[in-house]
């Protein structure tokens, strides 16, 4: 095994706690970090990969789900969306809902179903921590994924390859990995793979059912025997494991290490919750170049400052300020999802997401004043104190606690994960 | 001085007590007031009233009420208790008793340019009162305020004399007569009878004219000289507004005075609080005032079964138009034009101005009803049946070119929601009672999107089946047909809500209703927005629906009489029947 998947040795201390809280979820308020704090990294990553025995919060956020589904808004289905990532106690689920929304990126302004779109996180949610060929295989089947990528218009004798290029370049293989001619015969494959009534729905007569060649096999292939070859292939370990290493542990990961994480995700069947536990107990993600690596989306910041915060605000109250700074729910610009990364901050962002510390802060209460405050929700933030100077400049520019919150959501290590 | 001032009108009608209640002594405290006074409120025998609300079932029943008992054990409220555990220490009163000792005759409010330049206004209150009981409560004061005694210092000379509270409250006692001001000056005047007061002014006498004797409580606002200070009202952002608001902020701008009226009665366990807030009417109405103005017919249909609200307001259409340009914001009037084509193009060519609005009548009734579903039928979350009616003054020719426009603008929709995957309406005239009904509705919807919703109700869409019909001489677009056969069933019946230029009535129980059907809807968005635990949702948004209980009816109306316009305000509210 590469060295840097290798179990991180020793205890976790209060930062690494709050990383691994910060990656593998939102953010934790200080209790959960401080229980954390006794267990290895190994016992740490299987606590935040399998969660709690019983999810309270999600039980009862499910028992509105259908309510939320037949409301017909979208603002609804997003508040829904946000405040599970709020308050779920099994963080991870939500977090790897947000990370398959983002790769499967599928946007309601083309498919305009709401109830299809629903429907697709729900296959997020319950699949994301699964084995990847189970929900590759459902979400090539979903509705708004068909509409998404016009494969309703994908027909015999006139083959629509929106699909099979994404399959390739986007869901398993990354570019390079794929030529163009697997794209047409992939798309080919993919003829009559329609909606019907709202479901999935093959269309025999409009399938190619001729011989077709991809990834170098060559037979009749349906659209099932296409994800087969692409999940075959060494690169769709790869390149899975570069996406997961880019959005939990560091912007840049070394080919060899996604090289080796995609060896054993192929290894152990793509399971997905197996290659967490192993990455998020890894020497790689405790490195100290990993931590504060990552740029905040605007949901990690915002979401996450509640729950460090052990604050409460309305995710309706914040869906415009989730618009001015770039992260719509259910709406990624395009097929690639959010990039990320520094592409977060700009000069319009930054205001935004000050202007969402405002709101974040604007109710905020608490009994601690002063320097108490500064230090005790610096930690509760950064997973440590702010440094001395920032301190002093915080406390004297702060009249009272909301102000001095306020700027320690402002500070640059706020934004950073 | 604000904190300090409203200590003293609270406690006001606690030093009052034993003294008997004279209704309408109030209007002599304006014969002290100075006369500068941008506004003065007046209120004669409050407290008994508010003593009866508190004995009375409602009263009762309010306070016992789990929402009502949260609010005054919630930690925001911390500081009003430990202010009233003060006003205990230094009256022997808790809030019960001085409550219940509100026996006061009168009391009064002025309101008056500031007399240092600041933009906040000084404040002049007077009441009788009880001497002993407030020197009482005077002597505590700064206790209460300041945790310390001895902040009490004369400020004027004179008898009596004047004293102030950190110079920011002035007050004194004459008799039974105290006066608090925000200013010295203020409180000299009134001591000292310098020059002429409130009642000698031309807007008092005025207001009191219009507003009658006899007010539980009475409000003179002198119009005139805020006008300098108060910006002129906007124009309505677009034709919607326009109707809604109609002239009255305009009315409002341009009158020389307001006078306002509050009453509140009880009668057979009922207690009716309304309010009404009066411009004089002017000598000659303009043509814009004419165009929104004039009086209702009563409604000539039986309000049907479970109206929750309606809305009636007099407008000839036509006019409006013709003077859109002086009631409409600049941004709107591309609206107009747009909804002028689009009018004209759907129906087939008649013409939005020359042929429809001439063809409309000057009354428009916007009626909502609580829908009552089978639950096999019941979408999720349920809206109430809403239904805009208009009269018309010309109905021959107009069926056809209205159905011609209903199908068209269906048939626009439809090509919409087929580009965009969405389910279509299907058009589905009925005839009922001898009366066509032009409807669309959604077809039910299929297997695989009611599928994890079984039991639960069916898609929003649901609440809307686009319908159109003339029912009696009325133009009637509803969501549903169902609201149409009940007009129908209903036309020609006893007429209601007239005699006002506009209105809008509630009713407390078909509303509570209507919560009650989308609780769970609302228990949902509870758990959403305020990330409430469900047992703790269920607990916030049934109480709230259980307080509806003691609304019985809500009333708002702009009202025109020969000699004043005004706004009218009503609510009823009673202990609900178990």
């Amino acid at each position: 095994m590469h060295e840097q998947l290798k179990p991180q040795p020793g205890r976790l201390d209060r930062d690494a706690a709050a990383h691994l809280w910060r990656r593998a979820g939102f953010g934790a308020p200080s209790a959960l970090v401080e229980n954390t704090m006794k267990l290895s990294p190994v016992e740490a990553a299987r606590l935040a990969v399998r969660g709690p025995k019983r999810d309270v919060v999600a039980e009862e956020m499910e028992s509105i789900y259908a309510i939320v589904r037949g409301s017909g808004s979208l603002d609804t289905i997003r508040g829904w969306l946000i405040r599970r990532m709020m308050s779920c106690e099994h963080q991870l689920r939500e977090k790897m809902g947000l990370f398959w929304h983002g790769h499967f990126a599928t946007s309601v302004r083309k498919v305009t179903d709401l109830d299809w779109m629903c429907r697709q996180y729900r296959l997020f949610l319950d699949l994301g921590l699964g084995r990847f060929p189970v929900l590759l295989d459902a979400v090539t089947r979903d509705p708004a994924m068909i509409r998404w990528l016009d494969n309703e218009t994908n027909r015999k004798g006139s083959p629509n390859e929106n699909f099979g290029r994404e399959l390739f370049e986007l869901f398993t293989l990354g570019d390079g990995n794929y030529t163009e001619k697997d794209i047409q015969e992939a798309g080919r494959a993919f003829t009559g793979w329609h909606i019907l009534h709202g479901k999935f729905h093959f269309s025999a007569g409009l399938h190619d059912a001729g011989e077709k060649t991809v990834l170098g096999t060559t037979g009749n292939l349906r659209g099932e025997d296409v994800l087969k070859l692409a999940l075959a292939q060494d690169a769709c370990g790869r390149f899975l494991a570069g996406k997961l290493l880019r959005f939990f542990v560091e912007p840049a990961p070394s080919a060899e290490l996604e090289a080796a994480l995609g060896a054993e995700m192929k290894r152990n069947g793509y399971d997905v919750s197996a290659t967490l536990e192993l990455m998020f107990a890894s020497k790689a993600f405790y490195a100290p170049s990993a931590r504060r690596s990552l740029v905040k989306s605007p949901l990690e910041f915002v979401v996450g400052s509640t729950r460090m915060l052990e604050t409460n605000v309305s995710p309706k109250e914040l869906l415009g300020a989730f618009g001015a700074m770039g992260q719509e729910l259910l709406a990624p610009p395009n097929v690639k999802g959010w990039p990320g990364g520094r592409t977060w901050i700009n000069t319009a962002t930054w205001l935004a997401r000050i202007n969402a510390a405002h709101r974040i802060t604007r109710e905020f209460e608490s009994q601690r004043s002063g320097a108490d405050a500064c230090r005790y929700f610096g930690r509760a933030l950064l997973g440590r104190e702010p440094d001395a100077r920032a301190q002093k400049a915080i406390v004297q520019s702060g009249v009272g606690t909301k102000d001095i919150v306020h700027a320690l959501l402002a500070l640059p290590e706020s934004h950073l994960n | 001085m604000r904190t300090l001032l409203g200590l003293l009108i609270v406690a006001c009608p606690l030093l009052a007590q034993g003294v008997e209640a004279q209704p309408e002594a109030a209007h002599r405290l304006a014969a002290l007031a100075p006369a500068d006074a941008v506004a003065f409120l007046e209120m004669n025998g409050i407290t008994p009233k508010v003593v009866s609300v508190i004995d009375s079932d409602l009263g009762r029943a309010v306070a016992a009420h789990p929402i009502v008992k949260a609010i005054g054990e919630s930690p925001q409220l911390g500081p009003v208790r430990l202010g009233l555990l003060a006003l205990k220490d230094a009256t022997d009163h808790d809030l019960e008793s001085l409550t219940r000792a509100l026996g006061s005759r009168e009391m009064a409010i002025g309101i008056y340019p500031s007399r240092t330049g600041k933009k906040q206004p000084d404040v002049v209150f007077l009441a009788r009162v009880d001497g002993p009981a407030t020197d009482r409560f005077l002597k505590g004061l700064p206790l209460i305020v300041l945790r310390r005694s001895s902040e009490v210092v004369p400020a004027e000379g004179g008898r009596p004399a004047i004293r102030t509270f950190r110079e920011k409250t002035f007050y004194y006692r004459d008799g039974d007569l105290l006066v608090v001001a925000s200013h010295r000056d203020l409180a000299k005047h009134v001591r000292d009878h310098v020059g002429r007061s409130v009642a000698d002014t031309a807007y008092y006498q005025g207001a009191r004219t219009l507003a009658g004797d006899g007010r539980l409580m009475f409000g003179a606002v002198d119009l005139a000289t805020l006008r300098a200070v108060l910006p002129r009202p906007k124009k309505a952002k677009d034709l919607g507004a326009a109707l809604f608001q109609g002239t009255l902020s305009e009315r409002l701008y341009g009158a020389p005075f307001l006078g306002i009226g509050v009453d509140l009665v009880e009668s057979r366990g009922q207690w009716t609080l309304s309010a009404e807030a009066l411009v004089p009417r002017t000598e000659s109405e303009g043509p814009l005032q004419a165009s929104f103005g004039g009086k209702l017919e009563p409604l000539p249909f039986e309000l049907p079964e479970h109206t929750a609200a309606v809305l009636r307001m007099r407008r000839d259409l036509e006019a409006v138009w013709s003077h859109k340009d002086a009631v409409i914001a600049e941004a709107g009037i591309p609206g107009l034009v747009q909804l002028e084509t689009t009018f004209t193009a759907l129906s087939g060519g008649m013409n939005f101005v020359e042929e429809f609005l001439p063809a409309f009548g000057k009354e428009l009734t916007i009626l909502a009803t609580r829908p009552v579903y089978t639950a096999l039928e019941a979408p999720a979350v349920q809206y109430p049946h809403v239904a805009l009616i208009g009269r018309m003054t010309k109905v021959e020719g107009m069926e056809t070119k209205l159905t011609i426009a209903f199908q068209t603008t269906i048939g626009i929709v439809n090509a919409q929601r087929a580009q965009q995957g969405e389910k279509p309406f299907l058009i589905a005239p009925e005839i009922y009672a001898g009366q066509v009904i032009q409807s669309a509705r959604y077809l039910p919807p299929d297997a695989m999107e009611m599928s994890g919703m079984e039991g639960k109700g069916l898609p929003v869409r649901y609440n809307i089946a686009p319908s159109l019909a003339i029912v009696g001489g009325h133009l009637v677009i509803a969501s549903s047909p169902e609201l149409i056969k009940r007009l129908i069933d209903g036309q020609g019946k006893s007429g209601v809500l007239g005699g006002v230029n506009a209105g809008l009535w509630l009713d407390g129980t078909e509303t509570r209703k209507l919560l009650e059907a989308n609780r769970d809807a609302l228990v949902a968005q509870n758990m959403i927005s305020k990330g409430h635990s469900k047992a703790e949702a269920e607990q916030e948004v049934g109480g709230l629906i259980d307080l509806g209980r003691f609304i019985r009816r809500f009333e708002l109306s702009v009202e025109e009489g020969r000699r004043a316009h005004g706004l009218r305000f009503e609510i009823v509210a009673a202990a609900p029947k178990e």
